[in-house]
């Protein structure tokens, strides 16, 4: 252990693998800070440069792209109510309120922890207790990932309470989007209307850069036509909380990490549904649900804190079973083979140092996720004295470039202003964003693992209620859905005061 | 007789050689469309070649990744764009002798619509089981499938995939009945057989072999008529299935009707950069085995497999889409 320790810190002390991991860190948060830009193209991009390195800068640079990446994405959400990566578009619903309240400055701040503190608590279990998980991840066959999907499908039911009918409109419009495309059990087209490019189906970058992003820069673009003069905003800087704030949320900080770090660990999910149901979670306990989506703080660190927490859990089930846990892990099992470290179960044993040093790299690269936005946010603020027109030309010209760089594809632009349409249709009809979303990433899911499952089990429904996992996961769905109805059945038992501290 | 000085330059002009001829070629970036996304097999390979090709070209060669619709978005992109080298092709036998067999409509002919310049290299499937089932030996899998027809799970990464036809072939010249259950991509596949919930399955042995090594899977018997290097002691499955072959590949190819000098000089670089030590070595270690040739070899090549996978998917029974 000492060995594996020392033998990693000499490697990671190397010159070229401390530039390595400073040139991760910067570029990666800018990567991150583009819209369109993000983790996956980050590491995918820095595969080919890895090739011509050794393994400890590798690991270095692949680390602090994946890290920063994501972080980068809640600047951008925060500023301009553009999420700069799938990921963090759920920062958006309170980051941008606050920016416009004047609180950029410690919108930005609170990510800026909220990110560094979710990637550390997720680091230390993996370094803990990464063989465990990952055997226990494996117990997480299609059954229990399809309950997990449509447990965090019926999140949509508790995030938008107050608009139901809409947000189950709207992730029903989300799950028909997702299923664009070849059916992935039978190879089918489905919804193509025999157009060849739909066939790929409709992805998620220019999905989201068009929903979030053309849609705004469309709001705005129609406000400043008809003279409508938003107050400036202000709050240039990094303003850290008090330690009173920070006390108060700290059982947040801690369940959200804990979410992100479990979806990081279970396949087939990534950062994107992780904060997403984490921000469900988070309002769904608040005291004050109806300030989320007004520039509430805590919605800012609950998707924060679990889309950053993904990157430890996601890296469990690779580097101890071989398995990616999501997208981007994939393509860095890739990398990581091609340096000849394959990871896999036996990964601990022979290259314990290699495991060290990719621990201490995930360590660096949350250090710098702080030094950046300590240092960056002054820079990064300075958006918003930029005039209103200007910054939309901005973010259209960005967007684009960021969605059209994802896969060089012209068709993801058209995708994107078709997008864009949709979400300024919905937005003025006042249809929630979010269960969009949700319901594009968890449909498919629940759809694949279901029909896997009745495959796995010869068709007969009822193992949804004899396997143990599944059972519990669909009482806790059960749970979630009657929750209202049985609390305003204890609310007329048993009168108001006790109900509010049941909660 | 003089002739005047702009009639010389415009017969200069006429003169040089256009984009895509041969003896400027390559000035500008060539990229190389893999329909996968990046990290699996055939987008390693072409990583691989990329690096390669650009210190001898003095080009940037990119890896550009198009995946989607069993490789056909990239495929198409490629059989669509000039053919005058600068955008190439490295895929799976799907966009050459497989997808005409199971899309009832194509953007593109797989059999006209590229010029192969060479065979990268060659994947040998291997036939894993999970050590819960119990058996030993392909003969004793037979046995068991046998026993309980219909009851026997196998994974596959998907419609048309290797590991679907692989399956389906193994079983025909088995005389068993096996249900498949159909997964978006190898990795997606592997913890339900690794944790047993899914019995067997025939696939590329990179992402597999971790597993065996690890005794979390066990090979039963390999794909090609000879056993692979990285599995010593494991059979061809043609021992017990006579005349069972049916090996994954990468082709390299460019658009048809791209000139022959272009396809030559592309060829000759893959076929080097294959044999180097280095590339060999790292190739072998995810399952590869490097290949190479001319672009003759290659058509040829191609020729003699259509038939093959042709067989494999009329066994799998896959409906035309």
């Amino acid at each position: 252990m000492l060995h594996e320790f020392l033998a990693a810190g000499a490697m990671l002390i190397q010159p070229a693998t401390v530039v390595a991991l400073l040139v991760g860190i910067v570029l990666g948060t800018i990567i991150g800070v583009l819209p369109g830009l993000g983790p996956s193209i980050a590491v995918s991009l820095a595969v080919p440069f890895t090739l011509n390195m050794g393994i400890g800068p590798s690991i270095a640079l692949l680390m602090a792209l994946y890290c920063t990446s994501i972080y980068g994405g809640a600047i951008t959400a925060i500023l301009v109510n553009v999420p700069g990566t799938p990921a963090s578009a759920a920062t958006c619903f309170d980051g941008h309120p606050m920016a416009r309240r004047g609180e950029a400055n410690v919108a930005i701040a609170i990510a800026t922890f909220a990110s560094a503190i979710g990637g550390w608590l997720s680091l230390v279990i993996l370094a803990l207790i990464a063989p465990f998980l990952a055997r226990f991840a494996l117990r997480f066959g299609p059954l229990e990932m399809c309950c997990v999907g449509i447990f965090a499908l019926c999140c949509i039911a508790v995030i938008e309470r107050r608009t139901l009918t809409r947000a189950v409109a709207a992730g029903l419009i989300g799950i028909t989007i997702a299923a664009v495309g070849q059916d992935p059990v039978s190879g089918g087209m489905r919804l193509t209307f025999g157009y060849f490019p739909l066939s790929a189906g409709i992805p998620l970058v220019p999905l989201l850069i068009g929903l979030f992003a053309f849609s705004e820069v469309m709001i705005r673009v129609g406000e400043i036509a008809a003279g409508m003069q938003r107050p400036a905003m202000t709050g240039v800087g990094f303003r850290l909380p008090n330690f009173a704030f920070w006390k108060n949320a700290a059982p947040l900080v801690a369940k959200s990490s804990i979410i992100g770090t479990a979806i990081g660990i279970l396949p087939g999910s990534g950062p994107t549904a992780a904060s997403f149901i984490s921000y469900a979670e988070a309002k769904r306990s608040a005291k004050d649900p109806a300030s989320f989506g007004k520039g509430n703080p805590h919605g800012v660190i609950a998707s924060e804190a679990a889309n950053n927490a993904v990157t430890g859990g996601a890296l469990v089930p690779t580097l101890s079973i071989g398995i990616p846990g999501d997208p981007i892990t994939a393509i860095m099992l890739a990398a990581l083979v091609l340096q000849g470290v394959i990871p896999g179960p036996k990964l601990y044993v022979e290259h314990g140092d290699i495991v060290m040093l990719i621990l201490m790299s995930l360590f660096v690269a949350n250090a710098g996720i702080m030094v950046m936005g300590a240092l960056g946010a002054p820079l990064w603020t300075r958006i918003l004295k930029i005039p209103e027109p200007l910054l939309m030309v901005g973010v259209t010209i960005v967007a684009t470039l960021g969605t059209f760089a994802t896969d060089n594809s012209a068709f993801d632009l058209i995708i994107m202003v078709f997008a864009g349409f949709l979400g300024w249709g919905l937005r003025a009809l006042r249809f929630p964003l979010a269960p969009l979303i949700i319901g594009y990433v968890l449909g498919p899911m629940v759809e694949v693992n279901l029909k896997q499952a009745l495959i796995v089990y010869g068709g007969d429904p009822y193992v949804f209620i004899e396997r143990p996992i599944a059972t519990v996961l669909l009482l806790m769905t059960l749970a979630v859905l009657f929750y209202p109805w049985l609390n305003g059945l204890a609310k007329r038992c048993f009168g108001k005061a006790e109900v509010r501290e049941a909660k | 007789m003089r002739i005047p000085s702009t009639i010389m330059v415009i017969a200069a002009l006429l003169l040089m050689p256009g984009a895509g001829s041969a003896s400027d070629y390559p000035a500008r970036r060539i990229d190389i469309i893999v329909p996968f996304t990046a990290g699996g097999n055939t987008d390693t390979i072409a990583r691989l070649l990329a690096k390669h090709m650009e210190s001898s070209l003095k080009q940037s060669v990119i890896v550009v990744n198009r995946p989607g619709a069993g490789t056909n978005i990239g495929s198409a992109l490629v059989a669509h764009s000039k053919p005058d080298g600068y955008t190439m092709l490295l895929n799976a036998p799907a966009s050459f002798v497989v997808n005409q067999f199971i899309y009832k409509s194509l953007p593109y002919d797989p059999d006209t619509a590229f010029e192969p310049a060479c065979v990268a290299a060659r994947f040998p499937n291997v036939l894993v089981v999970n050590p819960s089932l119990g058996v030993k030996s392909i003969q004793e899998l037979i046995n068991l499938a046998k026993a309980r027809p219909g009851k026997i799970e196998y994974a596959f990464a998907g419609v048309g995939a290797s590991s679907q036809l692989s399956v389906a072939m193994f079983a025909e010249k088995a005389g068993i009945d096996v249900v498949g259950v159909p997964y978006k991509g190898t990795s997606q596949y592997l913890p339900d057989l690794v944790a047993g919930r899914v019995a067997f399955t025939i696939d590329n042995l990179g992402p597999i072999l971790p597993f065996i090594k690890a005794g979390k899977l066990l090979a039963l018997g390999v794909s090609s008529k000879q056993s692979v290097s990285l599995l010593p002691g494991v059979p061809p499955i043609d021992m017990v299935l006579k005349g069972y072959e049916l090996v994954s590949w990468n082709v390299l190819a460019l658009p048809a009707r791209t000139s022959p000098e272009i396809v030559r000089i592309i060829g000759k670089q893959c076929d080097r950069i294959v044999h180097l030590p280095t590339v060999m070595a790292t190739m072998r270690s995810f399952g590869a085995e490097p290949v190479g040739g001319t672009p003759e070899q290659a058509a040829e090549f191609l020729k003699s497999e259509r038939p093959r996978w042709e067989a494999a998917i009329k066994a799998a029974k896959i409906p035309k889409q």
